[in-house]
């Protein structure tokens, strides 16, 4: 039985990565295949270049904003809004999660409030966000803020919750000082509930930081595409698109690496 | 010597939504010497895990007192370390963390914890596994993991709580023999709680039967079988006839708990 237990889990992680390359080809020749057939029917001219521009006019298109600067500037600024909007909610996020998942008398009073501030999309706020902050950085922050901070909010409240007490039970036995309970009993338990919040609440803040983008700023990845579309810009508007899919993407897979260092004891993130 | 008491200790919790309160334990009074091993035996729902967590200092006794060489018991302390029924793992912590977790608590340096540890999981038989995190390894391997943490700090009592209900049949006899040899090479004191008989009478110096409704303390039966015990005990005509008495007593009232606790479902 000993032996089984050793030898188990090599075998078995080089099957998952093995399999984790062949899906990682299969993504990209589905991406490929698509472009192909997208820059095939727009070369035949079946698709009108201005509606929606070949890949091939994108790549131009790309190199170009890229080769001026423009693009980098815009993202850099869409960047720098959600990280500054998404920390705001990360902290008073989990302040009011721990806040209310641990004083039962506090929750009753305050959680309708938030349940029912919950399902008002983020862009419902813009409006408000206008007239409170004006144009610029602050509307954008305010708006990443309340599309990030709900997902902090239920994920460590959720958590704190369901803290086990059998567990809190077993580290006080074993004479655990208040220290130790909160460094290396909460925290850990607490964090694999918590992180998912995180991830989720970063992409809904870069959904957010584009749309407020579109309405309520003049720069980043939002207005320059707004801005192409009353120039009829179309292949930077797609440019654009593109660089808020890969660039979400990549924030999800950044933060998904991260959670797997965090918190390497979770069956579920080695699985995967 | 006695070391731990526990006098006329009643246990009510308040009822949900209703007024009034639910009586769990009913004026138990219990001793347990040194080195002894002592079995608490009843059905579900007899208040037994009550009476541990008592023991343990994590809930307090609604009248009665419980007290620990002398001294009352208000809080959990690390002379009384409990082995639970979902073994209660650290799932952050490798196995060796989770055992050096009470060493640590105490102060002891990073070297000398690391000895103890692999002293105490060569002794559960976990020599090889240091570096696994819970979820990977197996139930019974939780458990003897478990056990060693528990064991690690030395505690004067070790306090086990339905440690094998949640463990198939065969894991459950090995571990059973594996805790009557640990048990037996350390001169532990033990508190056990367990609704399996059998159980009971293999690894028990005495038995204490609790009744249900409220919990109260029915009988108590010493059990002279031979140690050190192992998987020969199971054949002795003792063990056989002992676990059969205990069974022919206990049956109408666990019978009547049963059809209790089915009509107080419907």
């Amino acid at each position: 039985m000993q032996q089984a237990q050793t030898s188990g889990p090599s075998p078995v992680r080089t099957a998952s990565s093995s399999r984790r390359i062949s899906t990682v080809t299969r993504g990209l020749l589905g991406i490929g295949v698509v472009l192909l057939l997208w820059q095939l029917l727009a070369s035949a001219k079946i698709i009108n270049a201005v509606l929606l521009p070949a890949p091939l006019a994108l790549l131009f298109a790309a190199v170009d904003l890229l080769g001026d600067g423009t693009l980098v500037r815009h993202i850099g600024a869409s960047i720098e809004r959600v990280l500054v909007g998404v920390l705001c909610a990360a902290l008073v996020g989990l302040v009011i999660g721990v806040l209310l998942g641990w004083s039962e008398r506090l929750s009753d009073y305050l959680k309708p409030i938030v349940e029912a501030l919950r399902p008002i999309p983020p862009i419902a706020w813009t409006p408000l966000a206008i007239l409170w902050f004006g144009i610029g950085n602050a509307p954008s922050y305010f708006l990443v803020f309340i599309g990030a901070v709900f997902p902090v909010f239920v994920a460590t409240y959720s958590a704190v919750r369901n803290i086990e007490r059998t567990q809190i039970n077993a580290a006080l036995c074993l004479g655990a000082t208040p220290a130790m309970l909160i460094r290396d009993i909460l925290v850990p338990g607490a964090l694999p509930v918590i992180f998912p919040g995180l991830r989720i609440a970063l992409g809904v803040g870069w959904m957010c930081v584009v749309a407020a983008e579109l309405i309520a700023a003049q720069s980043g990845l939002g207005y320059m595409i707004q801005q192409s579309r009353v120039l009829l810009q179309t292949q930077n508007v797609v440019t654009g698109m593109i660089a808020i899919g890969v660039i979400g993407f990549a924030m999800n897979g950044i933060m998904t690496i991260i959670e797997r260092r965090l918190i390497p004891w979770q069956e579920s993130s080695k699985g995967r | 010597m006695t070391q731990l008491q526990v006098e006329h200790v009643f246990k009510e919790f308040p009822l949900r939504n209703r007024r009034g309160s639910l009586r769990v334990l009913h004026d138990i009074n219990l001793h347990i010497d040194a080195g002894e091993l002592v079995v608490l035996l009843g059905p579900s729902g007899c208040g037994k895990s009550t009476l541990l967590n008592l023991v343990a200092g994590f809930i307090q006794p609604t009248r009665g007192r419980v007290t620990h060489d002398g001294q009352a018991v208000t809080c959990p302390d690390r002379r009384r370390t409990v082995v639970f029924q979902d073994y209660a793992l650290f799932p952050w912590m490798t196995v060796q963390r989770n055992v050096e977790f009470g060493l640590k608590a105490q102060g002891v340096s990073a070297e000398e914890r690391g000895r103890i540890a692999h002293e105490y999981l060569a002794l559960v038989k976990l020599t090889g596994f240091e570096d696994r995190y819970p979820y990977e390894i197996s139930g019974g391997m939780k458990q003897r993991a478990a056990i060693a943490r528990a064991l690690a700090p030395k505690p004067d009592i070790l306090l086990m709580d339905e440690p094998f209900g949640a463990l198939d049949a065969q894991t459950r006899v090995l571990l059973q023999e594996e805790l009557a040899r640990i048990v037996a090479d350390m001169h532990c004191t033990v508190l056990f709680v367990t609704h399996s008989i059998e159980e009971a009478v293999f690894l028990a110096d005495r038995v204490v039967v609790l009744g249900a409704h409220p919990g109260r303390i029915d009988s108590e039966h010493r059990v002279e079988l031979p140690r050190p015990r192992n998987a020969g005990t199971r054949a002795l005509p003792e063990f056989v006839t002992m676990t059969q008495r205990l069974w022919d007593s206990l049956k109408p009232t666990w019978q009547d708990t049963n059809e209790r606790a089915i009509a107080a479902q419907i």
